[in-house]
């Protein structure tokens, strides 16, 4: 048995775009549910989709490959793919792998 | 024995015992004679008897009966029970119970009676008749066509009097006990009812007349609703009852009966019992990948509440035989099982037994095993003694069928218990064998699986580790939970052109495809650095072959290259490595690119001195993703720690440590594959003393 990962996810839609917020661990346990979630998304027509890592505390290697099989469909397909900038705890993992330059990040004013 | 010492037996008989010459006259009286009919002996013998006991309105049939006989010797009223009214010497009437036989006895016809005064048996009938035209008057009153009705009902419904007698019985509960009256019923001795079936409840304990609940009614116990099985003991039948039982009570609030409705529940019961097995079975089956011992579980299972033995043989290809399970309640009898065996021919016969069951793939049903059948089974005489100790009753052999194959069978025996097999044991033992076929199916697949994973495993690593120069190494490399499945971590050294190389990388994802990833990552290394062995550069190779893959195929790996103490390594997007020296346990070199997943690149490339003693220490991220108490990570922070408490160990020493302390905070199952590699350099081999190669060094220099 794999432990369950404190992992939650939650999405916002307008129109056909949306935002998908990660909280929590984006693992090996976690993230087929996310890869699930996008496709159920992206079939049901939403063609901006912004996936917010702001309360990401922990990534490992399949969390990563996912946002870049993701962002690499987004291309093929022909949608947009963003992601928010990650906290200070799993940022490490982003500037390692180069992800940090080579995903869509945003810079966006945080939330009131 | 003569007459007289007879007779000096039957005087203390516990019935009366009368005898009555050919003239009508009594000739002995025993002393229960004198209790029941209040004259001693000395005023009976020599009486007539007509006179004495026998009311006065049968007194000429008396008379008609004794002459007939003696004319013709034909007796209406002899050897068979009677009950006749009798007098008292008081001149009361009252109820016995006689038999009367003749006996030619010196030239002449005696005749002896024995009488049994019945008038409390007589007393309690009557009441119980009283009760029940009460019963019947009531359900008549309330309702004309209640009587009608209750006897139509498919439930047995049965009244039980307070002396536990039964005094009605609808016409399904007349049925259920193979009876064709109510008179007959009335009758009958309320134990003998139970007689012919072996009773039990559901827990397998058996069920005295005292433990139905219209009889712990009637003595005013609790009756909760009781589960009965009976088997008819001699024709094997099983049946499941529910028995409710409620009080009738007079206004004065005293139990004058039970009523009790008698529900068959055997199909409900039954599918009940199977839906309960075979999710035992299922679950039993499901719950490991040892399939010999799950086949010995669900054996033991079905015993006894589907049969009293319960065998699985499975065959392997070259169509032997491998008795894998046998189970009986009984620990004795199960040596009878193992005897059994050693007479078991080599070659399964394909007409009989679990040989036609292989052939045919068909269920095979023997619902009785006559004696002539083990006669014709038995090898020789010691063989059918013990075929006849079975006692078996019914045999049951149904196939173990996966994708059209019979695999084995699971055979059911029914011996002691008495019970047959009917259709539905057969559906039933068919879906178990389903089940457990495809179990056994499964666990060698499993297992076919884990062998090709460690064999493709193996062929990922090194075969053993190569013999560097002046470095001491230690590897390990541990998979995730489940050995059939391929890691995606790997390591690898090799020479080239004098230098060592070392990769350790981590393909992302598990099972073949991740192996076939790596097995690509390795070989574009090796083929890489036979042009140019820069650490960056053979990373460059490897992400441009990634990235032809037709598919998202990712790779993180650490590329370095050891000459003596001098290395050079580069990153791509792979944690980076420790060096644990005297200035403490330090991260080495800068980050790189993953490889395979970008098109922004870059793997710098860093050089990097070591000194005797100093180790290198390169880790896949399972080693620092590893989670413990609280969802907490084991983290750099903590690897460091321990790195720099085994700083002047030897390699062996250190991974044992990391393990160790990978093992404490580790909760729960291993998430990733774990690979770590330690590397401590003890010189150059020219410093270590070596005599040709400080000559071929000073020469070299």
């Amino acid at each position: 048995m794999i432990q369950a990962s404190p992992f939650e996810m939650r999405s916002e839609r307008r129109a056909d775009s949306a935002r998908l917020i990660l909280a929590g661990e984006l693992d090996i346990a976690t993230a087929p549910q996310v890869e699930q979630e996008v496709g159920g998304m992206i079939s049901d027509g939403v063609r901006d989709l912004i996936v917010d890592l702001s309360d990401l505390r922990f990534i490992d290697s399949s969390g990563l490959r996912l946002l870049i099989l993701l962002n690499d469909r987004a291309t093929a397909e022909d949608w947009t793919f963003k992601l928010t900038r990650p906290p200070a705890a799993s940022l490490s993992v982003f500037q390692i792998t180069g992800a940090d330059e080579n995903l869509p990040f945003v810079e966006e004013p945080s939330a009131p | 024995m003569d007459l007289d010492q007879a007779r000096a037996i039957l005087n203390y008989a516990h019935s009366a015992f009368i005898s009555m010459d050919e003239r009508g006259q009594i000739v002995y009286w025993n002393i229960r004679a004198e209790e029941i009919f209040g004259l001693t002996r000395a005023q009976a013998v020599g009486q007539r008897l007509a006179d004495t006991i026998i009311p006065e309105r049968l007194r000429d049939a008396h008379r008609e009966g004794l002459r007939r006989f003696l004319a013709t010797g034909e007796g209406k009223v002899l050897n068979k029970r009677l009950e006749l009214s009798a007098l008292r010497a008081d001149g009361s009437e009252f109820p016995v119970e006689l038999t009367v036989s003749a006996l030619a006895e010196g030239g002449g016809w005696s005749f002896h009676a024995f009488v049994a005064d019945i008038s409390e048996r007589q007393e309690a009938e009557t009441e119980r008749q009283a009760l029940l035209d009460e019963v019947q008057r009531a359900l008549h009153g309330s309702e004309q066509r209640l009587d009608v009705i209750v006897n139509a009902l498919a439930e047995a419904v049965t009244i039980r009097a307070p002396d536990d007698h039964i005094i009605y019985a609808n016409q399904a509960a007349l049925d259920r006990l193979g009876l064709t009256s109510l008179e007959e019923l009335r009758k009958s001795d309320p134990r003998e009812l139970m007689g012919p079936y072996e009773t039990t409840g559901e827990d397998g304990r058996e069920i005295r007349m005292e433990d139905l609940p219209s009889v712990r009614l009637l003595r005013g116990e609790d009756a909760t609703p009781l589960m009965l099985r009976s088997v008819h003991r001699e024709s094997g039948e099983e049946e499941w009852a529910l028995l409710k039982a409620t009080a009738v009570r007079d206004a004065a609030g005293t139990i004058e009966a039970a009523v009790t409705i008698i529900e068959n529940v055997t199909a409900a019961k039954r599918s009940s019992l199977r839906m309960e097995f075979l999710a035992r079975a299922s679950r039993v089956l499901a719950s490991s990948l040892d399939y010999q011992q799950t086949l010995r579980n669900v054996a033991g299972l079905a015993v006894p509440q589907i049969a009293d033995w319960c065998a699985v043989d499975l065959f392997d290809e070259a169509g032997g035989r491998e008795p894998v399970a046998v189970a009986h309640i009984d620990p004795a009898k199960l040596e009878m099982a193992e005897r059994l065996r050693a007479f078991e021919p080599d070659e399964l016969d394909p007409d009989q037994g679990i040989g036609l069951v292989r052939r045919t793939g068909e269920s095979t049903l023997y619902s009785e095993i006559p004696d002539e059948l083990l006669v014709q089974a038995a090898i020789d005489d010691e063989h059918l003694d013990l075929l006849r100790a079975v006692g078996m009753r019914a045999v049951l052999m149904v196939p173990m069928t996966v994708r059209g194959r019979t695999i084995g069978t699971l055979s059911l025996v029914s011996a002691e218990s008495g019970r047959s097999f009917g259709q539905s044991d057969v559906e039933l033992a068919e879906q178990i064998a389903e089940v457990a076929a495809l179990a056994v199916e499964n666990a060698r697949l499993y297992s076919e699986r884990t062998e090709v994973a460690r064999t493709l495993q193996n062929s990922l690593l090194p075969e053993a580790l190569p013999d560097v120069p002046g470095w001491e190494i230690a590897a390990l490399y541990r998979p995730a939970g489940r050995e059939s499945e391929v890691g995606g971590d790997f390591y690898d050294f090799w020479e080239v052109a004098g230098d060592w190389l070392m990769v350790i990388g981590d393909v992302t994802g598990k099972g073949v495809a991740a192996a076939a990833v790596t097995s690509l990552v390795r070989h574009t290394a090796w083929a890489a650095s036979d042009f140019d062995s820069a650490p960056g550069r053979i990373l460059a190779r490897v992400d441009a072959a990634l990235k032809r893959r037709p598919s998202l195929s990712v790779c993180s790996a650490l590329c370095l290259r050891v000459s003596d103490g001098r290395g050079a390594l580069a990153c791509g997007g792979h944690p980076l490595p420790f060096r644990l020296s005297e200035d403490g346990v330090t991260e080495l070199g800068s980050a790189g690119t993953l490889l395979g997943a970008f098109t922004k690149v870059d793997w710098p490339e860093d050089q990097f001195q070591m000194h005797p003693g100093d180790t290198l220490v390169a880790i896949t991220d399972g080693v620092t993703d590893t989670v413990g108490a609280n969802d907490e990570r084991f983290g750099v922070t903590r690897l460091q720690e321990v790195l720099s408490e085994v700083q002047n160990e030897t390699p062996i020493v250190i991974r044992e440590r990391l393990v160790n302390a990978l093992e404490e905070f580790q909760v729960g199952a291993r998430a990733d594959d774990t690979a770590i590699v330690i590397m401590r350099f003890n010189g150059a081999p020219a410093e270590q003393g070596s005599e040709g190669r400080r000559v071929n060094a000073n020469i070299g220099v």
